[in-house]
């Protein structure tokens, strides 16, 4: 098995398997990012495509391989960021999915076999709630199981910053949450 | 996932951070299935195509010699084996001095190495395990190459070591009449091998090809005249099937070489190389 370090050599080389490689051994770590940051999976699909064409361009210009992962996040996050200032981010906000997932989790009286899907929806509209910049450390943080540094790093920030946006973000999700306890 | 206690915010407990951990990894990732990958990977390929020079001939021929030394041990046992034994059992034949005329044997022989080998090579292609095999740098026609080129090297080793034994043994035996003798059918059986090869499955090339071959065999034992006249064959006519047998090999070599060029990866698998 080649390690990312090789693999990102091989694409600065024009090696196209090894791109094929990378992708696959990393999609579901950006689409994951990505999905629970937009909230949307059309959207998530589309930018993380985006992260890897991204990731294509702008290979050549990587020369710390060792943690492909942490950079992918990076290349991940600022696409993330670039849709959030774009006018199709607005639109798919007024319509999101979540809306409707959050509506249909709230209806009292569902079946217990869609408790599953409820819980994902509340989780899902929490963290959608929070500031964009509060979500992606969140996001980071707990799904993505980075430390305060590397996310300083990752999001240009400093540690302090990081500590304060997780504290921050975490007191809203408990807000949120004891309203769903409450309904 | 844990909250580590430096997260905390002042007004939330211990409990209620464990609770809110639990509460966030509730949600899950509706992940895009195999083909919906596949697609971005496409995506993703056209704007590196775009952005890579193509490899250049020198580079590809570089990395395809370090390719063929690493695929020598991909290559089945039993394949080595077999062919060797073939020989070895052509030696035992003359040895036991049967009705049989030993440069005879060597003509039959020649060729038969390499057609076996065909469905060791295009083995991967046609069970659809090129992209298993490939050490995730090389394109198929790469490996296919590759192991075109240890096959049709261990097939000429083979004659050129038969060659010199003859030649050792023989009272009248010349190497360059011995080496033009095997070389008529080597080149022509493995140049029509390669393209039936390529253009459907290795292992129906090779069972047919052999057929072909042993069945042309058959009639050429059965017909002393045949025999003398193979054996007897011009020096000129020799060396034109010669030169017709390595076109019609080398030219299925660079269109294979071509594809080794700058698209690399699993697209090209699905195509006869």
């Amino acid at each position: 098995l080649q390690s990312d370090e090789q693999l990102i050599k091989d694409m600065q080389q024009g090696v196209q398997s090894a791109m094929e490689i990378f992708i696959k051994r990393h999609y579901n770590l950006v689409f994951a990012y990505i999905y629970r940051y937009c909230g949307d999976y059309h959207t998530a699909y589309d930018l993380t495509q985006e992260t890897f064409i991204k990731m294509v361009r702008s290979i050549a210009t990587v020369i710390h391989h060792e943690n492909a992962k942490l950079w992918l996040l990076k290349v991940a996050l600022n696409t993330c960021r670039d849709y959030s200032r774009s006018r199709a981010s607005k639109l798919t906000k007024a319509s999101s999915q979540w809306e409707e997932n959050f509506a249909a989790a709230s209806d009292v009286g569902q079946p217990d076999p869609f408790e599953q899907t409820i819980e994902n929806a509340v989780v899902k509209e929490a963290v959608m709630a929070l500031p964009d910049y509060q979500r992606e450390t969140i996001i980071l943080r707990f799904y993505k199981d980075l430390k305060i540094k590397e996310i300083a790093s990752l999001t240009d920030v400093g540690e302090p910053t990081v500590k304060s946006r997780i504290k921050q973000g975490l007191s809203k999700l408990k807000a949120i949450m004891e309203r769903g306890k409450h309904r | 996932m844990t909250i580590g206690k430096d997260d905390w915010p002042e007004n939330i407990t211990e409990e209620e951070a464990q609770a809110l951990s639990d509460f966030i990894m509730k949600s899950e990732v509706p992940y895009p299935d195999a083909g919906e990958v596949d697609r971005t990977i496409a995506a993703v390929r056209l704007h590196m195509s775009m952005k890579m020079k193509k490899r250049g001939a020198r580079d590809r021929l570089k990395r395809l010699l370090q390719l063929t030394v690493t695929e020598v041990s991909v290559i089945s046992l039993f394949y080595w084996i077999v062919s060797a034994a073939l020989y070895v059992a052509g030696f035992i034949i003359i040895g036991l001095h049967l009705n049989v005329v030993p440069e005879l044997v060597l003509f039959t022989l020649s060729p038969i190495p390499f057609l076996l080998g065909l469905a060791e090579v295009f083995r991967g292609r046609d069970e659809g395990m090129l992209e298993l095999e490939m050490s995730c740098t090389f394109n198929a026609p790469s490996i296919m190459l590759s192991k075109l080129t240890i096959v049709g090297l261990y097939n000429i080793g083979l004659n050129v070591l038969c060659s010199l034994v003859f030649v050792h043994f023989a009272e009248q035996a010349y190497l360059g009449t011995i080496t033009l003798l095997w070389m008529v059918p080597f080149t022509i059986m493995s140049g029509l091998g390669l393209l039936v090869a390529l253009y459907s499955r290795g292992s129906t090339a090779m069972s047919s090809m052999l057929v072909i071959w042993l069945s042309f065999c058959m009639v050429v034992l059965l017909k002393p005249d045949f025999i003398q006249g193979i054996l007897t064959m011009n020096e000129p006519v020799s060396l034109l099937l010669v030169v017709a047998g390595l076109i019609l090999i080398v030219t299925q070599l660079i269109l294979l070489f071509k594809k080794t060029s700058e698209v690399e990866g699993g697209d090209r698998l699905e195509t006869n190389a």
